[in-house]
């Protein structure tokens, strides 16, 4: 019998077995149910990602059984030794791997039958094509392909189908379990062999970000499972031997030890030379070097670094220059760079650059001389520090060519944000040129140009910027910065609404694919009446010419205001909550709330810097807070406002003054700098976001209500803009003393 | 005497098994994971040795103790030992009492995971945070874990002799409860994850609901039930049923 009659004859005698017809039927079963009955945060994760995950599980679950029933039928039938004997027992376990990983691919086809048309229907004109096979033909069904390579393989190790099955299960139990502690232990993302960590995809915009962490994880895990499955199979037992003499026996043939270390080396590479994310070292180890400085209201933290510390003064920085390009088709980011450096000390100096760790300087100039450049291997925040020495002259050109794929931060979160697909630009402060360490100029100017695709519509965080021209589909844009800081950037097919409010002409940008909703809710309408009521409240905002509100993808998972942009996700856009005619809870899908955070982030936050300090919970956040509320209560009502609101803080508070370490200050002492370090964030939170908004709310009693607070508000608003404010700035402007509104002492932390 | 030699060989044969080390390896390092990560926080900012948070470690842990107690329930119903049982059953010593025997060697082997995982948290509490009034916290573990395992040991036991398959379908159905979070009232809930919802719903002292308690007795009647029945050997069981059907 030739190979592929032998293999087709295995195919058909599974396919007549009712077992494995079960097992399939059973598996398409729970596809569907999962279909029918998942949710999210969004249509494409509602309807197709969230149901391929949980069906992973179960699948996996299911086939790794199959898998041991068809593997250990000829041993419970006594059969074994008689099959073995007339044929070779590597081709019969493999033809048998193989068959059940096509029972595996009729089993997912069988249920696109209706997992496609399903979500056809249900995500309408938000359907994307490889959203659809990245869930259902990557995590799906490279789920039950690794669980049958995994489960044969341990099974061909051990000979034993309870080792095998206990094993599988510890597997699928650790993939659950990297879910659950994903926040805490931020695992690599190629470890989920299950179900992937995909989430929260969007419907609006390009997922391919998301896509490819599935496709590493894949292209890591499958190497790894067949490996395993290739060791076990040099381990099948001969001649009645042992392990280790079955093993040589079967290395006779060259191909299955030469294939274990191929898959072994794949896996290897894979492992290393995943492109997605940087090696920054994580953030407990550098946690006194960095500042907190911005929430997104919704948990997402931002972090900077203090760099004044490190500033190298030795150097100063006259001028500088960036030509950058976004290629679109091979996802990558190139630039040329010129700095123009004063050197003080008259002496050789070393000048360091920081980049994204996905970039490299291809080409170094020092005043017109090729030199070299020579990376740090330390990799920190998501930049790679390049040096560069520089001669003892006094005025010093540095030309430098760079480029490369984005890298996200690994110690941040193993979910890209940032990097670059045609249909959607997302370029942080860290990838858009190399910044430096050098002292600058008071009056710098940082001059840049970038080449971006015409479809792509860019968001600048505040950045004033010129659209030059269009040459061969790319359109040129232009600014100039104050300061050393690079740009950062948003693009994707986006549509902008203008309007006034507060004096400023408001640029509304979201997606092209929004264009519907945005018109049928009222959405305009909320932020106008929200700058307006802040406008009128505080006092107008300080900008040169707009404020932008920014539609963001799902995966943002909240919000964001830096320069003169609030952001927020896309899921705070839900009809419902902006239609409180239709509804009796006006913040159905909680997107309101959020939206109005930001746009109060804008008096405080960024037009004015609410400093913290060790003794009590002051910062932006509790004034924002503060300020949402008493919007939405100028706007939904009192009942509205406290039951979303001050019912809230005040459980929130008693569960701070509950807490054990709070109660207990003297345990935080026992614990690792990083655990107490990770116990503080947690009351931080609570102190940041609830406390502080009844401490202001306790203000608004003891001056005689919330007029009067809100003047001083106002008052300390207009005389502090682009200036910081601290905790004794408010009080002295209240007039009112700490003991009047401690009602949380941070000091006993 | 011979009692002694049988006990010692099944617990020797169960503690040296793959499947007991690799399992006992991996709930260790579960626990050690979940004092690092979750247990010394607290639950809901409780202290980290609060009953509540005990309760929250132990639900966790006891999805991998079901399974451990499955496989080992499991092994005693493999071919080969489905096929000793001829042997076994022309041996002098009454089946009962060479099964009582088995159930013995079983319940050490997993007494001794129970007090591994117990003790690394005791262990934890006493070096992190000088904790030593461990009193409340093994009449906890008590209640928590003692009734469902009865349980599960009992239906194991009982559905092992049907099909062995029945017990690998028993340890999917926790195993699916555990790894999905599903929420099961207060007195079915096996797993034990309920008992800490009453600090989520404002109560602070900690309290073990009436369903939950009302759950576990039911649990340790039923368990005591079918441990009682799979005890007797089938062979009489089918003559009992065979003689009440002659009777009626």
């Amino acid at each position: 019998m030739n190979p592929l009659s032998a293999f087709s004859h295995e195919v058909r005698r599974m396919l007549r077995e009712r077992l494995t017809l079960l097992f399939m039927a059973v598996t398409v079963a729970i596809t569907v149910w999962f279909c029918l009955n998942s949710s999210g945060t969004t249509a494409v994760d509602a309807y197709i990602l969230i149901p391929s995950k949980y069906s992973a599980f179960l699948g996996a679950l299911l086939f790794t059984l199959l898998t041991l029933v068809q593997f250990h039928r000829d041993y419970r039938n006594n059969t074994d030794n008689i099959i073995l004997s007339y044929t070779n027992p590597i081709f019969y376990h493999l033809r048998r791997t193989l068959s059940l990983i096509g029972m595996a691919a009729i089993t997912t086809l069988l249920s696109s039958v209706f997992t496609l048309p399903y979500a056809l229907i249900k995500t309408g004109a938000y359907f994307q094509a490889d959203t659809f096979f990245a869930s259902w033909y990557l995590i799906f069904f490279g789920a039950l392909t690794l669980s049958i390579l995994l489960t044969s393989g341990f099974y061909m190790l051990f000979k034993r189908v309870e080792a095998a099955f206990i094993i599988m299960i510890g597997l699928i139990i650790l993939s659950g379990l990297l879910d659950y502690h994903r926040y805490d232990l931020n695992p690599s993302y190629l470890l989920f062999w299950v179900q992937t960590n995909a989430e929260d995809f969007s419907d609006l915009v390009s997922n391919q970000f998301q896509i490819d962490t599935i496709q590493w994880n894949r292209l890591f895990c499958f190497p790894v499972a067949l490996g395993v499955w290739i060791f076990g199979l040099s381990s099948i037992r001969r001649y009645g031997h042992g392990f280790l003499s079955s093993f040589i026996e079967n290395s006779r043939q060259i191909w299955p030890p030469v294939s274990l270390v191929l898959t072994i080396t794949l896996a290897g590479i894979c492992w290393s030379a995943e492109p997605i994310f940087d090696n920054s070292i994580p953030m407990d180890l550098y946690v006194g070097k960095t500042e907190e400085v911005q929430d997104s209201g919704t948990g997402l933290f931002t972090f900077s670094f203090g760099d004044d510390e490190d500033e190298n003064t030795e150097l100063l920085l006259t001028d500088k220059k960036a030509d950058v390009t976004i290629d679109t088709d091979n996802r990558t980011l190139t630039g040329e760079a010129v700095y123009s450096i004063e050197n003080l000390t008259g002496e050789k100096q070393t000048l360091s650059l920081a980049l994204n760790p996905g970039y490299t300087i291809k080409k170094a100039k020092v005043n017109g001389q090729e030199v070299k450049a020579i990376r740090d291997g330390v990799e920190q925040n998501n930049e790679a520090t390049w040096y560069i020495d520089i001669p003892a002259d006094k005025l010093t050109t540095v030309e430098v060519t760079y480029g490369g794929h984005i890298e996200n931060n690994r110690s941040l979160s193993q979910t890209p944000w940032s990097g670059i697909c045609r249909e959607y630009v997302r370029i942080p402060r860290t990838c858009f040129s190399p910044s430096t360490n050098i002292s600058a100029v008071e009056d710098l100017a940082f001059t840049w140009s970038l080449r971006l695709d015409e479809q792509l519509v860019p968001e600048f965080s505040g950045s004033l910027v010129e659209k030059l021209d269009t040459i061969n589909g790319k359109v040129r844009w232009s600014g100039t910065e104050n300061d050393r800081r690079n740009i950062s950037l948003t693009a994707a097919d986006y549509h902008t609404k203008t309007f006034e409010a507060g004096g400023l002409t408001i640029d509304f940008i979201y997606f092209a694919k929004h264009e519907n909703e945005m018109a049928n809710m009222d959405a305009i309408k909320v932020m106008k009446a929200a700058i307006d009521y802040f406008t009128e409240v505080y006092g107008p905002l300080v900008y040169r010419d707009h404020l932008a509100m920014l539609e963001l993808p799902a995966t943002f998972s909240g919000g964001y205001a830096a320069g003169n942009t609030s952001a927020m996700d896309e899921t705070h856009f839900a009809a419902a909550g902006f239609l409180p005619g239709e509804t009796d809870n006006p913040d159905n899908g909680s997107g309101i709330d959020t939206i109005i955070h930001e746009i109060a982030h804008q008096w405080w936050g960024l037009a004015t810097f609410l400093k913290t300090d060790d003794h009590s919970y002051w910062s932006a956040e509790g004034v924002t807070c503060y300020s949402t509320y008493r919007f939405l209560e100028h706007y939904y009502g009192q009942a509205y406002a406290k039951e979303r609101f001050i019912d809230v803080w005040q459980r929130n508070w008693q569960t701070y003054e509950n807490a054990f370490y709070v109660q207990h200050p003297d345990y935080l002492a026992k614990l690792s700098k990083s655990d107490a370090s990770n116990v503080m964030r947690n009351l931080q939170s609570i102190g940041l976001y609830n406390i502080m908004p009844l401490q202001i709310l306790q203000a608004e009693t003891a001056l005689g209500g919330s007029e009067a607070l809100m003047k001083k508000l106002s008052e300390l608003y207009q005389n502090n803009l682009f200036g910081f404010i601290t905790y004794e700035d408010f009080l002295s402007t209240t007039g009112l003393t700490e003991e009047v509104l401690n009602i949380a002492q941070k000091d006993n932390l | 005497m011979r009692k002694k030699t049988i006990f010692n060989y099944e617990f020797k044969r169960l503690v040296s098994s793959r499947e007991y080390l690799l399992l006992l390896v991996t709930l260790l390092v579960y626990c050690v994971s979940l004092l690092r990560t979750s247990v010394i926080f607290g639950t809901d900012y409780t202290a980290p040795f609060s009953q509540w948070t005990f309760c929250d470690y132990l639900s966790s842990v006891t999805v991998l103790l079901h399974i451990l107690l499955l496989a080992m329930c499991a092994q005693q119903f493999t071919p080969s030992e489905r096929g000793m049982s001829p042997i076994i059953n022309a041996a002098p010593m009454p089946l009962k009492t060479f099964k009582a025997i088995r159930y013995g060697a079983i319940a050490l082997a997993f007494a001794i995971a129970v007090i591994l995982s117990i003790g690394i948290c005791f262990v934890f509490y006493g070096v992190i945070f000088d904790y030593t009034a461990f009193g409340e916290l093994i009449l906890t573990a008590l209640i928590m874990l003692f009734p469902s395992v009865l349980l599960v040991f009992g239906i194991a036991m009982l559905l092992g002799e049907k099909k062995t398959v029945l017990i690998y379908t028993l340890l999917t159905v926790i195993l699916i409860t555990g790894i999905f979070r599903i929420p099961l009232p207060s007195f079915l809930d096996i797993i034990g994850s309920s008992s800490i919802l009453p600090l989520y719903e404002g109560t602070h002292t900690f309290t073990f609901t009436l369903p939950f308690i009302a759950g576990r007795i039911v649990f340790i009647a039923v368990g005591i039930g079918c441990i009682g029945r799979s005890l007797s050997p089938a062979k009489n069981r089918r003559k009992t049923r065979a003689s009440s059907h002659t009777l009626s």
